[in-house]
């Protein structure tokens, strides 16, 4: 796998650092390895209880997994922080009985009424790939569906009791909600990214799977690795490692994915920096087999331009940490490229403003520019209000 | 008919994983971590159980004698009444109680007891849907 690394900026930085990387080796390795690595992730993070409870970027929605891999390796870890994994594990269980129900629903509601769907991310991932779908944490339903067929949907839903939350225009996607408050994410584009992924991309990159006693239509798994890794790229949900467990367990079928396809599609959205840090991280660090196919396919296909690179590393950085204070704090060690970064984030390029959302002309850019201000209150008033 | 304790099993889920009987409170999102030994009596408590059944359970279980066990007992119950995790009730005897495996490592005995906890909301990652909670408390 080509070394990364040496390019001027550092994609590792959106790597898990080594305390979870030590976490999720204790979780995903066997044997001595994973108690070694368990004993490395005390040594690194202490008190591990006081670890997860200290994270904001999602990780406590990882301790049902932890929970499990823990008892499955036999690993030996302290008794309290145990008791708190084992009630995470339990909650998630009883979540998941509720989850898996609404679920059940919703897919008797939209395939009933003829629509085209795809089920993605972690509703699919889940019961098709984990040892059990219940420790997986799935935050909300996402279904793929045709634009033109984003409000049919909606109504075969609403139909069945669900009420309307949020939508988005700018994104062409609806959230939908159960009374138990569970979101159903009706998505028209596989990434949050204006040029990819509606479902006619899939038409012929789409399978049925059988889970939990149904036929559901989800992606092929090259598809799936392209949303895992690219979702990890460029959103806040970066921080909670489920990305990681996902890929490690898609990655075990990779002699099914096509690598070709995954590099031009990598790519044209300008994720294919991080996804070869990401895919060199997993080889190394938790022991999976990358095909050599999918280093060669790589080193053939044509590359982005080092300025296009850079933008996707800025965006995908900011995504991960969440402000621009935050990833500024953690270039403070390089000078040049936290002042670059500081150009990045002010005066944000044409072409970035383009493939990241869709600002294609001067007006919308203008514009986009005004509504800075608004976006920074609205930002602020959020992080208040969650505090 | 002799009064029996019996567990409030509709609004409390448990579980009990390598020995520990975690239990989760519905109602409130309180939740509990048993002992082995409080992880019986639970799991007894679930069909109805008297302090002497119980009591004759234990002391054959972790081979100590029913009298060193029955006091412990008596106030374990008690315990579980006080906090509303179960409740008397006119339910006739178990004449046979089954104990469940509740780890494959016999441990010694030891005086049943939980540990409770309350900040829930601090601990975890509490996305809807809520089991048994119509919305996060406040």
């Amino acid at each position: 796998m080509p070394n990364h690394s040496e390019s001027p900026f550092g994609w590792e930085l959106l790597l898990p650092d080594r305390s979870r990387t030590c976490l999720l080796q204790a979780c995903l390795l066997k044997g001595d390895s994973a108690q070694q690595a368990w004993n490395a992730f005390i040594a690194c993070a202490g008190d591990a209880r006081r670890f997860f409870e200290a994270d904001y970027r999602g990780l406590k929605s990882f301790l049902p997994f932890v929970e499990f891999a823990l008892a499955a390796n036999k690993v030996e870890a302290d008794s309290a922080f145990r008791t708190y994994a084992r009630v995470a594990l339990l909650r998630e269980e009883l979540r998941c009985e509720i989850y898996y129900r609404v679920l059940d629903e919703v897919l008797t509601a939209v395939t009933s009424s003829g629509l085209s769907y795809r089920l993605i991310k972690g509703a699919a991932l889940s019961p098709w790939l984990y040892p059990s779908a219940l420790i997986r944490h799935n935050h909300a339903i996402d279904i793929l569906v045709n634009l033109d067929d984003i409000q049919r949907v909606a109504l075969v839903l609403q139909h069945i009791g669900l009420s309307v939350g949020v939508s988005s225009a700018a994104r062409n996607e609806l959230t939908l909600l159960h009374h138990s408050e569970l979101p159903i994410n009706v998505l028209t584009q596989l990434l949050d990214l204006p040029k990819f992924g509606c479902l006619g991309t899939f038409a012929g990159k789409s399978q049925t799977l059988r889970l939990r006693d149904r036929s559901v239509n989800t992606l092929d798994i090259t598809s799936h690795l392209l949303q895992v890794l690219g979702n990890a790229s460029c959103s806040a949900q970066h921080g909670n490692l489920r990305w990681v467990v996902d890929a490690f367990h898609l990655l075990k079928q990779a002699a099914q994915v096509d690598w070709l396809e995954f590099w031009r599609i990598a790519r044209q959205l300008g994720i294919d920096g991080f996804c070869v840090v990401a895919l060199k991280y997993l080889a190394d660090a938790l022991q999976i087999q990358v095909a050599d196919r999918a280093v060669m396919t790589w080193q053939e296909s044509s590359g982005a331009t080092a300025s296009q690179d850079q933008q996707r590393f800025f965006a995908a950085l900011h995504c991960s940490r969440g402000s621009h204070i935050k990833v500024l704090k953690e270039l403070r060690n390089n000078p040049a490229l936290a002042l670059t970064y500081l150009g990045f984030s002010i005066f944000t390029p044409a072409d970035y403003l383009s493939f990241r959302y869709g600002v294609t002309t001067a007006a919308l850019r203008i514009a986009w520019h005004a509504g800075r201000p608004a976006r920074a209150i609205r930002y602020l008033l959020q992080r208040q209000f969650k505090a | 008919m002799t009064q029996s304790v019996v567990a409030n099993t509709e609004f409390i889920a448990s579980k009990v994983l390598d020995g520990e009987a975690i239990l989760i409170d519905l109602q409130t999102g309180v939740y509990y971590s048993f002992n082995p030994v409080a992880g019986l009596i639970w799991a007894m408590a679930a069909a109805g159980v008297t302090t002497e059944a119980a009591s004759t359970q234990i002391s054959k279980h972790f081979e100590v004698s029913t009298a060193a066990v029955m006091a412990d007992v008596q106030v374990f119950l008690d315990d579980l009444r006080a906090e509303g995790l179960a409740r008397m009730t006119e339910r006739p005897v178990q004449t046979t109680i089954v104990l469940p495996d509740m780890s494959t490592k016999k441990t010694a005995y030891s005086r049943p007891s939980f540990e409770k906890f309350t900040d829930m909301m601090e601990m975890f990652a509490l996305d809807p849907p809520l089991p048994g909670l119509a919305r996060k408390p406040d």
